[in-house]
């Protein structure tokens, strides 16, 4: 794909910034854009979203591209970004390859909580990795829902499985690659899956853990393969450790004698430690004692002075 | 008395003079919600991309944690699965740190927390006075790890010849005549001669496992046939699937290489990953309504593969279907992960 700069996906005239969403409660919260007290039957509160990213015509580079460690872009997830190239943050799909997100954060650079909020919704846990979407409020069920499914949600990243309930109008999709599940949950909440049908406001949220058995033991087993491969490389990462450490010892025994050749002959004997006395030994101090003799009375020997005057370095 | 954050190297970032904000009591910890004096760092000179730290000392030291990205101090994996691996932090402390879990309350998170911390103080009193402990030598430690990754390697192993071998009692559920409807609906018996209706743009797939991924059947079809798919449509509970091409020409081009000159006796075999999958045209269809339905028709799909198996004759050589693909060229027989006898049935 030719390098362009990403769209600018919405108009930044056109944003109002005093907007505000049809009254739904009594308080109006300016941070959250959100009213809250009152009534708050979620069905009510929710509205469609405006905007739609459409990765094929908007993403490109922006400003992000030169830096080192960048977060994808919110906005552009939402289809709402008005930066365009000027944005500070990624206008593209997460990839495999995006690896400097830590586990801490999501690829938007939300911080991840312990635990999940009561409603799944939210950034998420970062105790588990869950590259699984819970999508509610499926309006109609009909025959091509998993085709429709698979094909608005196949936008946003590579696709593990989908599993579809049609009894209950939910459906699961499970990707990849963790960072794509949290760009298709922002991507895909309050869309609908036929292009703006105003009626059907999807609810995407993350999936609690599977019950079934047979995917308890595939989940088990993935955890399993994760933890083989998180062992290997510790292996790896501890066999480099341990040849650094013998490698660390060997120079320190070739360095030695080179240095040691350096001296005179009678330093060496003196801070050379025995292997069987400790580092200060009762010689030594006799040493000092004679060399405070021979300080105090230089004129004696000649030989002594030359020590003394090597020791005071 | 100052004090430091615990952290890994790789957070603090490469700037040996790194300024911190410290701040008392200024974020709550993620883990046990008590207050705990906060820092925050640019770990790179002139980005606006900070860390900070997420829990406390006390969570940090019964974990062996960095504050910041939270895995372990040394090895630079996550605390839990280095105790999976190393089996380490086990009975080091009255209460370990896998005891402050998500489900506690928050009182009893506090509880926990206290607790540790004055475990951590009375160890710290013992130790100045005893001399610090000796830590684990690296040979000892890469011991285990290997010891490990030999018993880990031997249980994935068995997970994966288990799973394809063993099978759910199926009995259970009695085929029923209902089955006919939706065995008229889906072309279980057609194959890849092109189709009249030139609205068709999708094949049916059948005899898909439990494994196989959306993901590997597109790269498939984009490494074999150089064709990218609309949408990719698996029901694994019922085994079978769709796949739905850009348009009605690469269909074709797929299906005549997928034939490779050869006439159709039925639908074709294409091996993902060692999994052999029968391909036939078909239009797109709701697979089974209810958990019952989608039991049948898993059957239904197993006795189809059973019967073809033994109808159409694979050649010795099936390297003719898939000529490219390395992993099929290994698996002399398709059919030797699954394991139709068809007398089952």
């Amino acid at each position: 794909m030719a390098r362009r700069p990403a769209r600018v996906q919405v108009d930044p005239e056109s944003i109002d910034s005093n907007e505000r969403p049809p009254q739904t409660g009594n308080i109006f919260n300016i941070w959250y854009s959100k009213w809250s007290g009152g009534d708050s039957s979620d069905r009510n509160t929710q509205t469609h979203s405006k905007t739609r990213c459409n990765i094929e015509r908007d993403s490109g580079y922006t400003k992000a591209d030169k830096e080192q460690d960048p977060f994808f872009c919110l906005y552009f997830s939402r289809g709402a970004c008005c930066l365009g190239k000027k944005c500070e943050y990624l206008h593209r799909l997460p990839k495999e390859t995006d690896s400097w997100i830590p586990h801490t954060l999501d690829c938007f650079g939300r911080e991840k909580f312990a635990e999940y909020r009561d409603d799944m919704g939210g950034v998420g846990n970062f105790n588990k990795i869950n590259r699984t979407l819970f999508v509610g409020r499926i309006n109609e069920m009909d025959d091509s829902i998993e085709l429709k499914i698979s094909k608005n949600f196949a936008e946003w990243g590579e696709i593990d499985r989908i599993r579809v309930i049609p009894t209950k109008n939910i459906a699961f999709v499970t990707y990849r690659n963790e960072l794509n599940a949290q760009f298709a949950k922002e991507a895909m909440a309050h869309q609908s899956l036929d292009l703006d049908n105003e009626n059907e406001i999807l609810s995407v949220k993350w999936a609690n853990e599977d019950p079934n058995p047979e995917s308890k033991a595939k989940i088990e087993h993935e955890h399993n393969l994760r933890k083989l491969s998180v062992a290997k490389q510790l292996v790896e990462k501890l066999e480099k450790l341990k040849q650094y450490e013998s490698e660390k010892r060997s120079a320190v025994t070739v360095e030695e004698p080179d240095k040691i050749e350096d001296f005179s002959p009678k330093r060496q004997k003196m801070i050379q430690p025995s292997p069987l006395t400790p580092a200060f030994f009762n010689g030594s101090l006799s040493v000092l004692s004679e060399l405070k003799q021979k300080k105090a009375h230089p004129q004696k020997n000649q030989t002594l002075v030359e020590y003394s005057s090597d020791d005071s370095d | 008395m100052s004090e430091l954050p615990a952290t890994c190297n790789n957070c603090l970032g490469e700037n040996p003079y790194v300024e911190m904000i410290q701040e008392k009591d200024g974020r709550e910890c993620k883990i046990c919600t008590r207050a705990f004096t906060s820092f925050l760092w640019y770990p790179k000179n002139g980005s606006s991309i900070f860390k900070q730290t997420d829990i406390c000392l006390t969570c940090a030291r019964a974990r062996n944690a960095c504050q910041s990205c939270l895995l372990d101090l040394k090895f630079k994996i996550s605390p839990e699965m280095r105790d999976e691996i190393l089996g380490t932090n086990k009975g080091l402390m009255e209460i370990s740190p896998a005891t402050i879990s998500a489900n506690n309350s928050k009182i009893a998170k506090i509880y926990k927390a206290n607790q540790l911390e004055r475990n951590f103080q009375d160890e710290d009193f013992r130790r100045t006075a005893r001399g610090v402990l000796p830590e684990p030598r690296v040979p000892q430690v890469l011991e285990t790890a290997r010891d490990a990754v030999v018993r880990l390697t031997s249980s994935t192993i068995s997970h994966k010849a288990l799973s394809s071998t063993s099978k759910r009692n199926d009995r259970k559920h009695q085929l029923a005549k209902e089955l006919s409807t939706l065995l008229n609906k889906l072309p279980f018996n057609g194959d890849l001669t092109i189709p009249k209706d030139p609205d068709i743009k999708s094949m049916f797939l059948f005899g898909i496992t439990d494994e196989l991924s959306s993901f590997r059947v597109q790269e498939y079809f984009r490494e074999q046939f150089n064709s990218t798919l609309e949408a990719t449509i698996l029901n694994h509970r019922t085994r079978c699937g769709f796949v739905v091409f850009m348009n009605r020409n690469s269909a074709e081009a797929v299906a005549e290489s997928i034939l490779a000159g050869k006439r159709p006796e039925g639908p074709s075999l294409i091996v993902i990953d060692r999994v052999p999958i029968r391909v036939a045209w078909g239009k797109v269809c709701n697979l089974g309504l209810n958990n019952k339905d989608q039991v049948r028709l898993a059957q239904l799909v197993k006795r189809q593969l059973s019967i073809l198996c033994k109808t159409t004759r694979i050649p010795k050589s099936s390297n003719t279907i898939a000529p490219t693909n390395p992993v099929t060229m290994t698996v002399s027989n398709p059919f030797a992960n699954l394991n139709f006898s068809g007398t089952e049935l």
